[in-house]
């Protein structure tokens, strides 16, 4: 099954819309990200977990311990308020980017 | 910006509390892996290889976490030791370089810490007493001096020399302010500090005393380290005499024997019980100053010595002679206590015996703090220290361009390093950071080393204050937090001010250019430009100093080639003190004088004379003049009681009238043998302007009048800075004074056993140690000569920097231009054209920098001006001849790269092209 490469800088957002319908762990983040494209959008985990720790550290996501479906502790990451309004901005300005790449690609 | 500065705190939790967030992260990554290969088992993979399957598309996990944890800000700390790491690596590569940059950096830095910490033992330190805040001295002004016959000035507040303010009360005006005013806790009285001579079993030495009240110590709220302070009973007349001293005294005198408690010692001629020994680390009231020890106040007219007549008037309205000082209460303000102060002042004035003021003196009580002591030491050095840490924060900055100048030569042999980390992706931030920390950390090993020199050179500094102070000064280079702060500060400062134009010119991003021209030799506009200004800003400013240095040295000239009135070469100076004679006795003063016709015959000797003080020692006792009786006096006169032959030995000019004849001598008193004076020139210059002065009446002290019987010529008393004043000569001296000896010839090898024979002619006698008038004069002006030493030393440092970095600049720019060089040679440029061109820069160059630092001088030297004396801070002399030396020796920095440049051989140059 080919792969694409998930665009440079938009990890965070999809990051943060996946975690925008409820709490998730890590592994848990890629396999919805990975459904929900169709198969298409495979998450590298040598990403994902830099860019879990930077929206902690940003304070957009805030982590909480729970049991896994294995029945061990994972860590469940949830969007926090801050987050919201993050992904918020961050797809509003991605609409307008895409929607001025289509432009620029119709024309020529 | 508050989200970013949320961040940072997230990611220093994250920091602080790392171990715990690592096993998390990695607790973290392995559900991952486990719940991967989960998902592959149920795949229909077997275990074990889903297992390892899920490990490898995860990837390598230590990395990963690295990775990971590097958003919680961790990276900084790395990088720092990367940069550290790297800018040792370019020490070790160019030690050469980096051992200049620190030498020079530890040199200005340590100056600035020598200064910084003196000033900061001196300025910054309370009393080591519990609650210092809560200390008050008395300050009295008034548009007439206090009345009293003697008023005393010790230096140890802010007094005015025309005695319209001071601090010395009487005996019974403390005693009001003790009973009167219940917003203090306590109050107590002092005299100045005396050098007092203590006879400890067969050891006779110099000590520092100060007389007191009784509750001195105790309203300090010092407690004893051994034995008791003193009470009441002690400070009354006819107690046995007590004495309090100082640790520091007890454990070198006596070797922190404590069995000297209840023994006496000697004090003066008087024998005194020592009863306590004050803790260590309490010096007395004047921060830099040791007091050794304490006596009450009762007993000061015995041990210094005082004439039985005077005696009474220190315990009376007559002599102003003790300072004063309070605790106040808590939750009493400055103004309330003030307030109380003048109320009992108004009530001594209308209702004392003899007021020490009247009400149209309109006199003024107000308190300083004394928290941080009496400013008997800082207001003298403060001024100098503030001057010196201008002049070293100059140095600094001079040093800081100077090293700018060289950081540039350097930044273009670095230019391709910089180039290939710009080009292989670094940010130009991180390669500023980098840079910086390679400063940095030249300005740190130099900090290190400058505070090595600063504790070198404050050691010899305060050695060469406490020489001229008289004795050692409690002064003493520490490595205190202020001071360690400070050196880090202007370490940052150093490295900023040294690093940052190179550094910008290193990093400034012209990639393709850069990497194509690295193998030429690149024009190097914008350096040079840089180059020009640095060059000029140090120029300038080596002009400030070395202006300042010049008006210091002239002031310094002029004053060591006043005229004083009198001459001041082979004459010697021996102090003597006499005890108190016991009834039936020969008098001192009648020892004085026959020890002074013995002195006379001497071999080696021409005369010799008697005054009570030396001159232009800085000490002076002043008189109020009244012509009319009861009148308020006219105004001053400085006062001398002399000797036989005072006036031919010191080569003062008798004007008109007559000497004192031999039979007019007697003893220092209130109503003296003789009503004869001799006024100067002066004194009849200003009371009888216009008239004959002689035979004139004088009311100089309370009783009967004087009359002038002669007119000499005038002579600075008190100080070479001074004005000419009116003086009084009273043929009369005290039971001591000093021995003033002038010999035939240079006086250097009379003195030592001109003393050893007075010695024997009169055992018993503490004498002081002989000085030539040159020395006093010398001591008196150690404040001048101290300033023009440093500024001339500071100069010379400044003058070689600017020279040496107008040679860099040259020299660099010879080498570079040696093409450019090589083609006019070729084209028929002479040698003597191609050296001009190169000198003409240089000089057009230093030309503007001197000119730049003459306004910047013109405009800075009037700080200097409490320490010049008949020279204006705009002094042309000072300022030209500054401007000539730096110009002259600035051409011989030009001279070498241009000698270089006319040597370059045109056609190896164009074959090495």
């Amino acid at each position: 099954m080919k792969r694409s490469e998930i665009p440079y800088g938009t990890l965070d957002m999809m990051v943060l819309k996946t975690l925008a319908a409820g709490p998730k762990h890590g592994y848990g983040i890629a396999q919805r990200i990975h459904q929900v494209s169709g198969s298409v959008l495979q998450v590298e985990e040598g990403s994902l977990y830099p860019a879990l720790q930077r929206l902690l550290v940003k304070g957009w996501v805030r982590a909480e311990w729970g049991p896994s479906e294995n029945n061990r502790r994972a860590r469940y990451y949830q969007l926090t308020a801050a987050g919201r309004k993050q992904l918020e901005i961050e797809e509003m300005e991605f609409e307008k980017a895409i929607a001025a790449i289509r432009q620029v690609l119709q024309s020529a | 910006m508050g989200q970013r500065f949320g961040g940072c705190l997230r990611g220093l939790g994250f920091r602080l509390r790392q171990g715990k967030y690592q096993r998390e992260l990695r607790d973290e990554m392995r559900e991952h892996v486990r719940l991967k290969a989960q998902e592959l088992t149920a795949g229909g993979m077997p275990e074990p290889e889903a297992m390892s399957a899920a490990q490898k598309t995860f990837g390598n996990e230590l990395k990963l976490r690295e990775e990971s944890q590097d958003a919680w800000h961790w990276n900084w700390l790395a990088a720092l030791i990367q940069d550290l790491r790297y800018g040792l690596r370019q020490i070790r590569r160019n030690p050469g370089y980096a051992a200049i940059v620190i030498a020079t950096l530890a040199i200005g830095i340590g100056a600035n810490t020598a200064i910084f910490s003196l000033m900061n033992a001196v300025a910054y330190q309370h009393l080591p007493v519990p609650r210092p805040q809560q200390l008050v001295y008395f300050n009295w002004s008034a548009r007439h001096s206090i009345r009293a016959y003697s008023n005393y000035n010790y230096g140890e507040c802010q007094s005015s020399v025309n005695g319209t303010s001071g601090c010395s009360f009487t005996f019974p005006f403390y005693r009001q302010i003790l009973h009167d005013t219940k917003d203090f806790q306590s109050a107590f009285a002092y005299s100045g500090i005396y050098p007092l001579h203590i006879l400890n079993g067969q050891n006779l030495t110099s000590e520092q005393g100060r007389f007191c009240t009784s509750q001195f110590l105790a309203g300090l709220q010092v407690r004893p380290y051994l034995g008791r302070f003193f009470d009441s009973a002690d400070d009354r007349a006819g107690a046995t005499p007590v004495v309090v001293i100082a640790y520091g005294y007890w454990s070198a005198a006596f070797h922190g024997d404590k069995k000297i408690l209840g023994h006496a010692i000697r004090v003066g001629s008087v024998p005194a019980i020592v009863i306590g020994i004050a803790p260590p680390g309490f010096h007395g009231l004047v921060i830099g100053e040791r007091e050794d020890l304490w006596i009450p106040a009762a007993d000061a007219g015995r041990i210094l010595n005082v004439p039985q007549q005077y005696r009474a008037w220190m315990r009376t309205n007559g002599s102003a002679w003790l300072e004063l000082a309070a605790r106040l209460r808590p939750g009493i303000s400055l103004a309330q206590a003030r307030t109380a102060a003048d109320a009992a002042l108004r009530f001594q004035m209308s209702h004392g015996a003899s007021p020490i003021f009247h009400l149209r003196d309109q006199p003024k009580i107000t308190l300083a703090t004394m928290a941080d002591g009496l400013p008997r030491v800082s207001k003298i050095l403060l001024p100098l220290f503030d001057l010196l840490m201008a002049s070293v924060g100059l140095v600094l900055l001079i040093i800081c361009v100077n090293l700018s100048g060289l950081g540039l030569t350097r930044a273009q042999q670095r230019q391709r390093e910089m180039a290939i980390r710009l080009s292989v992706g670094a940010s130009r931030r991180r390669v500023l950071r980098q840079l910086f920390t390679e400063s940095l950390l030249l300005a740190l090993l130099g900090a290190g080393l400058g505070i090595a020199f600063a504790y070198a050179s404050s050691g010899l500094l305060i050695r060469f204050l406490s020489r001229n102070w008289g004795h050692q000064l409690d002064l003493n280079f520490s490595l205190n937090l202020p001071v360690l702060l400070f050196t880090l500060a202007i370490a940052i400062f150093a490295a900023l001010a040294s690093g940052l134009i190179p550094a910008l010119r290193a990093t400034r991003v012209e990639l393709y250019a850069r990497l194509k021209q690295m193998r030429e030799d690149a024009p190097g506009k914008h350096r040079s430009r840089a180059g020009n200004v640095l060059i000029v800003v140090q120029t300038a400013l080596a002009l400030v100093i070395m202006g300042g240095a010049g008006l210091l040295l002239r002031t310094l000239y002029k004053l060591e080639t006043r005229p004083a009135g009198f001459s001041e070469r082979h004459l010697i100076t021996i102090s003597a003190s006499f005890p108190h004679a016991a009834a039936g006795a020969v008098s001192g003063w009648r020892r004085m004088e026959n020890l002074r016709q013995r002195i006379e015959h001497f071999p080696g000797v021409k005369s010799a004379t008697i005054a009570d003080m030396p001159l232009l020692s800085g000490e002076s006792s002043t008189q109020g003049v009244k012509l009319r009786p009861g009148r308020p006096s006219l105004g001053w006169a400085d006062a001398l009681w002399v000797g036989p032959r005072f006036f031919s030995t010191m080569g003062i000019p008798l004007l008109t009238g007559r000497k004192f004849a031999r039979q007019e001598f007697g003893p220092m008193s209130p109503q003296p043998k003789s009503t004869a004076i001799i006024v100067n020139h002066a004194f009849a210059h200003q009371y009888f302007p216009g008239k004959n002065a002689l035979g004139e009446l004088v009311w100089l002290g309370p009783k009967k009048p004087f009359r002038i019987a002669g007119v000499v010529g005038n002579t600075l008393l008190q100080s070479l800075r001074g004005k000419i004043k009116p003086v009084v000569y009273y043929p009369a001296y005290l039971n001591g004074g000093v021995m003033l000896v002038r010999a035939a010839m240079a006086s250097a090898g009379l003195a030592l056993p001109l003393r050893r024979g007075m010695q024997k002619l009169d055992p018993g006698v503490p004498f002081g140690r002989p000085q030539s008038q040159i020395q006093i004069i010398e001591k008196s002006l150690f404040q001048q000569r101290l300033a023009g030493i440093l500024f001339s030393l500071f100069a010379l440092i400044v003058m070689a920097l600017a020279c040496l970095g107008l040679y860099g600049l040259l020299a660099f720019e010879t080498l570079q231009q040696r093409r450019e060089i090589g083609i006019r040679m070729a084209l028929g440029a002479q040698a003597a054209q191609v050296r001009r061109r190169v000198v003409a820069r240089g000089l057009k160059l230093s030309g503007v920098g001197v000119a730049v630092g003459l306004a910047l001088a013109l405009g800075v030297n009037r700080f200097l001006s409490s320490l010049l004396y008949g020279v204006s801070p705009m002094d042309f002399w000072a300022l030209f001849s500054a401007s000539l030396l730096l110009i002259g020796v600035a051409g011989l920095a030009c001279w070498l790269p241009a000698r270089r440049s006319a040597r370059i051989d045109p056609w190896q140059t164009l074959h090495y092209e």
